[in-house]
């Protein structure tokens, strides 16, 4: 696996990357050629010149073989940890080593002439292996510092490449910048070169120098034990250094001195020679200024930049809020951010799926790796699920030797943090930062991730807050048009009989209901008329609601007998509905010429009946629901009444929300409140007694119903006796 | 919030279940599992004491709908005892009594099981 981008500092990441066969590979190369740069001397004649295709070809191969040893030694001490006191130690380590095997090294027989020229074949295996030491030391000055350079800096990565690409430059071309003739032309030029890339070698040096902000996490025994460290390593560097600048008197013959090693080196490789000098330099350089950073506790620069990027990146996100509202969106900022501002070299974020049960954490953004790598980087459930317990910020120093981290691991992760978002009930989500080295996250990066993730989950609430608000709206919008064709369902007007008057409202418990009455003129005079009532509330019952008034209007004018329509509305009804889904309706037809009314009740509330000796009494005719029953029962059961209308004579069909209205104390409304009710209004007309009714359940009521189911009711009262 | 509850007790190879409370919409998936519950245990007789059931809504009457064919096909049967009147009155007014043992207590509904009487 690898990173989508990758960062400046390509050099050991590739090497990386490659299996463990690569590097024995280049190991195999290095011997070869390193045997090959000891024999090829043997064979230049000691006059060939300086610029002769032999001795550049020849220096060329030491140029090869030597970038193939950095490349291992990188590779090697890439997994190597990176506290600042290991660093200096090793280096110090590495140090005496290199002191220690110079000394063997320059008592091999042989020497060179003042212009470097081998007296005995043996000098050129004393010249490669001092060049060999030498480079070594120096390498391994450069790899580990690194580690110290980059401490909490990606954006350091850049100016060490071209610290070290300005080192190799000015190393590989100084032979030919020297010694130069400034009556020519040509020379001229090679002196602004010369001049160029030595002040960019410096000036890269000199940034590189300063980048001390591991310092700053240092504290009492630890920064007193890195000050001696240090102080002692600038002695040894230092001895290095002089020697390997000042010593030209060419050494004797028979004696050894270690004053005699840049001599040889020289001999070896120049560019090597001038390499190892810059990066003792810079070595020198480096341990100085973390030396007297230390010694008084100067901030660094670099710690600065760090808090501005922080709170930079803190800021945007507050300014995220203001702009963005989809969770998607807010999430690929926050990781675009988190790669920005914190040194990461990937992150991303994962996301409990509230939309599929049971909620699992999924990637919703990732930055410099993609969702899927991200996946199967690592075991993200396990991780969420511990973030998600502890609610603190998890720091795995070594990715690759814990057990929720998958085989497959690649470039670019060494160590993880793993923070929660949410708040302070919930942990929703998780986001993950990787830096490419290990033991990357330090104290003040915890408190920073932490800082980070505050205002990251604030920025995702408020994104999924805007977005459940967006969605509520749509289904409120939704429902108001099922509302609307639902409405459109129920007659709107009336229609106006000599006879009778007839008024009716109907209003759903929730934005639509199961509630349906109807009243139809017939072609032959009749009027069928019903109340009906669909177990249950919302939305699926509306859509019941919806084919009865469909049976009604097409049924009844067909087969307008109450038995005839009921059991034509059975049979239609049931086979559409769920098994635990019924109908209850009252059904009447009404010849208006004779005042007759014919009315069956399907297990429906009993209609109200007060005729003309005063009397209010409930219809209770049997009858079964619609859709409990599709055999013969709901047939043998149904029971029709008759009645011959009076003058005054009302009845009133219902719902069972209307009696099942409770008052504050739980109290149902009751059929006997409403019976009551009818007695009391009965001699007002139908619109007034319609009214008169619903305002008694209001009194009854309250202005808060506790309980509130679909509520009908029809008020139909005769006014005018037979013709 | 809600005040319904249903509790198990068995009458030698008839289960009872006894409801308190209010049987409405948001309470009647507790009775549907409970109900299953009987069902996946292979117990199809089953009695509903109804003498603290307070309220029943169409909701609650569609959950015995869901299962009666069911359990009569597999020879078993729900039947109701000690409703209380208002409760009855909802029964009676959909006409559950001509699908349904109806009956005062739970005696008499282990009596109506033992006889093997069937509803009409």
């Amino acid at each position: 696996m690898s990173l989508n981008k990758p960062s400046a500092t390509t050099d050991s990441r590739d090497n990386r990357l490659q299996p463990r066969r690569r590097l024995s590979l280049f190991l195999t190369a290095f011997l070869l050629l390193f045997l090959g740069t000891l024999i090829w001397p043997l064979f230049i004649d000691p006059g060939t010149p300086h610029l002769s295709w032999s001795r550049v070809g020849l220096q060329v191969a030491i140029c090869f073989c030597f970038v193939l040893w950095w490349l291992i030694l990188s590779s090697f001490l890439k997994s190597a940890r990176s506290g600042p006191i290991q660093v200096l130690w090793h280096v110090l380590l590495t140090a005496l080593l290199f002191t220690v095997l110079l000394i063997p090294a320059l008592q091999i027989p042989g020497g060179v002439t003042e212009d470097l020229q081998a007296l005995t074949p043996t000098v050129h295996l004393k010249n490669g292996i001092i060049g060999l030491l030498v480079a070594s030391f120096s390498f391994i000055v450069l790899l580990r510092l690194r580690a110290l350079v980059r401490s909490r800096r990606q954006a350091a990565g850049r100016n060490w490449s071209r610290m070290i690409w300005s080192m190799v430059l000015l190393s590989l071309s100084i032979r030919y910048l020297s010694n130069l003739d400034f009556a020519t032309f040509i020379d001229t030029l090679k002196l602004v070169l010369a001049i160029v890339l030595a002040g960019a070698t410096v000036a890269y040096i000199a940034v590189n120098a300063f980048r001390v902000s591991w310092t700053g996490q240092l504290r009492g025994k630890h920064k007193l034990f890195a000050m001696v460290l240090g102080v002692t390593l600038l002695g040894v560097i230092l001895f290095l250094l002089s020697v390997l600048t000042t010593s030209l008197d060419p050494p004797q013959v028979g004696t050894w001195s270690i004053d005699d090693f840049p001599r040889y080196l020289r001999a070896y490789s120049l560019p090597l020679a001038v390499f190892s000098a810059l990066s003792l330099i810079f070595g020198f350089l480096y341990i100085l200024s973390s030396v007297l950073t230390l010694l008084f506790n100067i901030p660094s620069s670099a710690d600065i930049r760090i808090t501005v990027d922080e709170m930079g990146v803190l800021d945007n996100l507050t300014s995220l809020m203001k702009s963005t509202v989809d969770i998607g969106e807010v999430a690929e900022r926050i990781v675009e951010q988190t790669v920005e501002g914190y040194q990461a070299s990937a992150a991303w974020i994962a996301l409990l799926d509230y939309e599929n049960e049971p909620y699992r954490p999924t990637i919703a953004a990732a930055q410099n790796i993609s969702p899927k790598q991200a996946a199967a980087a690592i075991d993200t459930v396990a991780f969420f699920n511990e973030v998600a317990g502890t609610k603190e910020v998890l720091v795995i120093q070594q990715v690759a030797t814990d057990y929720r981290s998958r085989t497959s691991l690649g470039g670019g992760m060494e160590s993880l943090a793993v923070a929660p978002l949410g708040d302070a009930a919930e942990v929703s989500g998780a986001l993950f930062i990787v830096r490419d080295e290990a033991y990357g996250f330090e104290k003040d990066d915890i408190a920073a991730i932490r800082m980070l993730t505050s205002y990251s989950s604030l920025a995702l609430e408020h994104a999924r807050l805007v977005e459940s608000t967006i969605e509520r709206e749509r289904l409120e919008r939704e429902l108001a048009i099922a509302r609307e064709v639902q409405l459109r369902l129920l007659p709107r007007d009336l229609p106006e009989f000599a006879q009778m008057g007839v008024a009716a409202s109907s209003s759903p418990a929730q934005e639509v209901g199961g509630d349906f009455y109807d009243l139809i003129k017939l072609d032959n005079g009749d009027v069928a008329i019903i109340v009906a009532d669909v177990s249950g509330k919302g939305t699926s019952a509306a859509f019941y609601m919806a084919i009865l008034q469909g049976i009604f209007r097409s049924a009844a004018r067909v087969t307008p007998s109450p038995r005839e329509f009921l059991i034509q509305a059975n049979r239609a009804i049931s086979d559409c509905l769920d098994t635990r889904v019924f109908v209850t309706a009252v059904y009447g037809l009404i010849d208006p010429s004779s005042g007759s009314l014919y009315l069956a009740r399907a297990g429906h509330c009993p209609a109200i009946l007060a005729d003309e000796d005063g009397e209010v009494r409930e219809w209770r005719s049997s009858g079964l629901g619609l859709g409990l029953n599709q055999g013969d029962l709901f047939k043998d059961s149904l029971e029709v009444v008759h009645h011959e209308f009076a003058l005054g004579d009302v009845i009133v069909l219902y719902t069972d929300g209307l009696i099942e209205h409770r008052n504050k104390d739980g109290e149902d409304y009751g059929a006997e409140r409403l019976i009551a009710s009818i007695s009391k209004h009965r001699n007002m007309d139908a619109r007034a007694l319609h009214d008169a009714l619903i305002r008694d359940l209001g009194i009854f009521t309250g202005e808060k119903p506790s309980f509130a189911d679909d509520l009908t009711l029809l008020v139909l009262k005769w006014h005018r006796p037979p013709v | 919030m809600s005040n319904f509850s249903v509790a198990f007790r068995d009458r030698t190879g008839i289960t009872v279940l006894v409801l308190h409370g209010e049987l409405d919409a948001h309470t009647a998936p507790d009775l549907e599992s409970a109900i299953l519950k009987c069902k996946e245990s292979g117990q199809r007789n089953v009695i509903i004491n109804g003498a603290d059931m307070e309220y029943i809504s169409s909701a609650g009457l569609g959950v015995f709908m869901a299962f009666i064919e069911e359990f009569r096909f597999l020879g078993g049967d729900i039947k109701f005892a000690a409703l209380q009147p208002k409760v009855f009155n909802v029964f009676d007014l959909l006409g559950f009594p001509l699908i349904f043992h109806i009956v005062d207590s739970e005696e008499e509904a282990i009596e109506l099981f033992n006889s093997g009487a069937k509803p009409t």
